[in-house]
């Protein structure tokens, strides 16, 4: 998309003015991670498959369910054991339905 | 093309928690966002309360510590920046002529994960060491297992690294849309002013976020013995990657209120938005610069290059001053209604200006050695949030509320939370200014007796009041509308963009009826003006 280009032009030549002038290696790789990132979805975005008629689910519950099990994931990182493979087996769970969604 | 599934649509709560349509989800987001808001504000109260007086003893120290950090971590990371979105998933389709998102399923979740986040993070309130407690930034190495230990900050880690990925996930969704399903003729140059700044809105979280994930990740292990930043490099380390993220979101909490502004005093004129195409590269250019200032958080420590930071900070003037004479533009000649969204609009325009003069002063390295840690910064970057951010979402509200619900809020009742809302506003932030230069530090839960500043704190507590009555006349204004509805029809305010063609609110499919020929960024417009001719 050109507007991500053009912006993230933008964005590297800021990148290149402050690597110029602070040299600061941090400083640079946030930009180059910034751009990374614009760069990667907007081609990602680009890269999937256009069909002349695309389906919208109305629901989604694999989706819900990976996003629970990803939370509850996180959150056991602080109270143990349990939560961390509960909600490694949701998140896993979730991302399966997904695909089975994805193919109906 | 699109269309939907046949499969039939649960109803009731477990349909809206797991529908992918994105109103359903905009309207989550915003939902939660708008309760957010509500909990930050009573933080916010309560720190004020601690404040009225000098010494006073409302509340520990401990206490006032969580109570500021999780104000500011509730409103940034759960109310501002989500509520964006929220306006995006909502209205992006619909102004592109869109039957739905692009990726919904990432929505859906990013949505969940944020409200776990969101939900982890205030968990830490129930903790015996209470909750998160170094700040919205939580710098290192304060924020390290031995400076604050706890499951509390933990949780505040945890809970903002999910929140954050959520919101990461929603915008990718966003870019995807705006990208794939735009309506036939509705190229770059002819999306919508709203659209416009929810794009580089985009841009940014996609930019800016993952390098919060990585400093928090980062810290989640250092708190646990990794012992990543240490020393002054490490500090300052932690302070580049934060702050890489945490500026643009300053800007993630404008643009999109910006936005909503602008369609606001646009439609509100009955004129076109003037110098669309001035905006637009303004827009860009903004959003770039914005990504590359972060460091001027960092002047005093002394271990960044102060002049290029003084530098693109000061650059920022350029296309802000494009969009304050394009507001000019637009007005002039216009035929102005000053109905309540064009009162909020002109609000936020003249309050944020004064958050981005304030903004020149600690732009400049010297200025800032001065005000930086004192109440000049909290007067400074309320002005942008609260005084700007804030009244472009109230604008936002009164424009859209009627797309949303097909009923019409009160004008009456807009009124009143307005006249409360300017005054509350700048009786707690302007003293602020005067309490800064004068050396108030921020973050401190007692100050000492000093000639002045009790009846400043005192000023700047009945003016939070003032700010929570305000928010209770426009909930009860939303009670009240809802349930004796004034129905507002699909076009209350002849409005330019594509959401104005379809029912309010929307069908499921967005559309029923063939779009209007998009010849430029305010389609309905054109069709009025053809029809007139």
């Amino acid at each position: 998309m050109n507007a991500v280009l053009a912006w993230t032009s933008l964005l590297a030549l800021l990148a290149v003015i402050n690597w110029i002038w602070t040299g600061d290696a941090i400083q640079v790789a946030c930009f180059g991670a910034a751009i990374f990132a614009a760069l990667t979805v907007t081609l990602a975005v680009h890269a999937r498959r256009r069909s002349p008629v695309e389906t919208l689910p109305l629901l989604s519950s694999g989706a819900v369910m990976a996003a629970a099990g990803l939370g509850l994931l996180v959150f056991g990182l602080s109270f143990g054991e349990f939560p961390i493979i509960a909600g490694a087996v949701l998140l896993i769970g979730g991302l399966a339905h997904v695909a089975i969604e994805r193919r109906h | 093309m699109t269309t939907a599934t046949d499969e039939p649509p649960l109803e009731g709560w477990l349909g809206a928690a797991l529908s992918t349509d994105h109103k359903r989800i905009g309207l989550n987001l915003g939902l939660l966002s708008l309760l957010f808001f509500l909990l930050g504000g009573a933080f916010a109260l309560l720190m004020r309360g601690q404040l009225a007086s000098p010494d006073n003893r409302f509340l520990s120290d401990g206490a006032y510590d969580q109570l500021f950090t999780m104000h500011g971590s509730t409103m940034i990371y759960l109310f501002v920046t989500p509520m964006a979105l929220a306006l995006a998933l909502y209205l992006v389709p619909l102004q592109i002529g869109a039957s739905g998102l692009s990726m919904p399923r990432l929505a859906l979740g990013g949505f969940w994960v944020w409200l776990l986040g969101g939900l982890t993070m205030q968990s830490g309130w129930f903790t015996g060491d209470g909750a998160g407690r170094d700040g919205w930034a939580a710098y290192a190495p304060l924020s390290n297992g031995t400076n604050t230990p706890g499951a509390g900050q933990d949780l505040w880690v945890l809970g903002v690294l999910l929140a954050a990925l959520g919101l990461l996930l929603i915008a990718c969704s966003l870019m995807a849309t705006i990208a794939r399903r735009r309506a036939p003729g509705m190229t770059l140059l002819r999306m919508p002013v709203f659209t416009w700044t929810e794009l580089v809105t985009v841009l940014m979280v996609i930019g800016a976020f993952p390098v919060l994930l990585v400093a928090l990740a980062l810290l989640y292990v250092d708190r646990h013995g990794g012992h990543i930043f240490t020393g002054f490099t490490g500090s300052i380390d932690y302070q580049n990657l934060f702050w890489f993220f945490g500026h643009p979101v300053v800007y993630v909490m404008f643009f999109p209120y910006l936005g909503a502004a602008a369609e606001a005093v646009a439609v509100s004129s009955h004129k076109r938005w003037f110098g669309y195409t001035p905006f637009v590269v303004s827009l860009m250019a903004f959003a770039a610069l914005s990504m590359s200032v972060w460091s001027h958080h960092m002047f005093v420590t002394g271990g960044v290059t102060n002049q290029y930071f003084a530098f693109t900070s000061t650059l920022l003037v350029v296309p802000a001053g494009i969009e304050y004479f394009d507001l000019i533009g637009t007005m002039l000649g216009g035929s102005i209604v000053l109905r309540c969204s064009m009162l909020f609009a002109l609000a936020f325009f003249i309050q944020f200006m004064v958050g981005g003069l304030s903004g020149i002063f600690v732009a400049s390295p010297v200025l800032d050695y001065h005000a930086y840690g004192s109440y000049m910064v909290v007067a400074h970057f309320h002005y942008t949030l609260f005084a700007g951010s804030v009244f472009g979402f109230f604008a936002g509200v009164y424009h859209w509320f009627p797309k949303l619900t097909g009923a019409r809020l009160r004008e009456s009742l807009g009124r009143v939370q307005l006249v409360l809302m300017v005054l509350g506003t700048n009786a707690t932030f302007f003293p602020m200014f005067l309490l800064g230069n004068q050396g108030m530090s921020r973050r401190v839960a007692r100050y000492p007796q000093h000639p002045g500043w009790a009846t400043l704190n005192q000023i700047e507590t009945v003016g939070a009041v003032l700010i929570a009555i305000a928010v209770a006349v426009f909930l009860a204004n939303v009670v009240v509308s809802l349930r004796r509805r004034q129905t507002a029809g699909d076009d209350p305010w002849l409005g330019h963009t594509l959401e104005w063609a379809t029912s309010s609110p929307p069908p499921a499919e967005n559309f029923r009826e063939p779009l209007p020929p998009i010849r430029s960024y305010a389609p309905l417009l054109d069709q009025r003006e053809e029809a007139e001719t």
